[in-house]
């Protein structure tokens, strides 16, 4: 008997995340992002094949909606697998965000580029001591 | 299950060689996630699914003009 696919599908925030991660690699050199991006449509088209590959790392309290994860080189896409039923047989490959792995260094920048001076310092140093798990990289006088 | 909903992962470095600089810890925080793709609202919004198409062959022809929808898109600075 032949096994039916899941259903594929995913949210306007997976999308808005595809749309920020190319951004990103639009302005880094070499980055790539049409190849990149296509490498995730891939990977996503392939989940449905074997959606439970991935182990479950988070559970909705509620929804008991179960997380999944894979990793495509720099990226990570975010998935929940809702088991087949009656009405869907094969059930729901539901993506749900992609993450870049330099997504944090993303978002500090574009942070960054928004305040003064003295505040960019400040926060410089806060990163920096974060990054380095070191009190007092960073700091200076 | 008992799970935590925030969880630090490393990302494999690119197998391209091309950002392998910067292969990070990638903290995922699930509860947002969860949050903000909750179906009442706007990110939980489908906008693509491969229900919405009578054959797997016009399904994937859908998957290829979403994402070139956003491969095409200008890019637009912050």
């Amino acid at each position: 008997m032949k096994k039916t696919k899941p259903i594929l599908e995913f949210t306007a925030g997976s999308r808005r995340d595809i749309e920020r991660c190319r951004l990103f690699l639009w302005r880094k050199p070499g980055g790539q992002p049409a190849q990149r991006i296509r490498e995730v449509k891939r990977e996503a088209r392939r989940l449905t094949s074997d959606p439970k590959l991935y182990p479950v790392e988070s559970v909705h309290p509620v929804s008991l909606l179960e997380f999944r994860r894979k990793n495509v080189g720099q990226f990570a896409i975010l998935y929940a697998y809702l088991e087949p039923t009656a009405a869907l047989p094969g059930g729901v490959v539901s993506v749900r965000a992609i993450r870049h792995g330099a997504e944090e260094d993303v978002l500090f920048r574009v942070e960054e580029s928004r305040m003064g001076t003295a505040e960019r310092h400040r926060l410089v140093g806060l990163y920096l001591r974060e990054r380095s798990g070191n009190p007092r990289a960073g700091l200076s006088g | 299950m008992n799970s935590p909903l925030t969880h630090e992962t490393v990302i494999d470095e690119d197998e391209h060689g091309a950002d392998s600089a910067i292969a990070a810890r990638l903290r995922i925080d699930y509860e947002e996630i969860m949050a903000s793709t909750a179906p009442d609202q706007p990110g939980g919004r489908i906008v693509y699914s491969s229900a919405d198409y009578e054959t797997e062959e016009e399904a994937d022809a859908a998957l290829d003009a979403f994402f070139n929808s956003i491969l095409e898109a200008p890019y637009e600075e912050d």
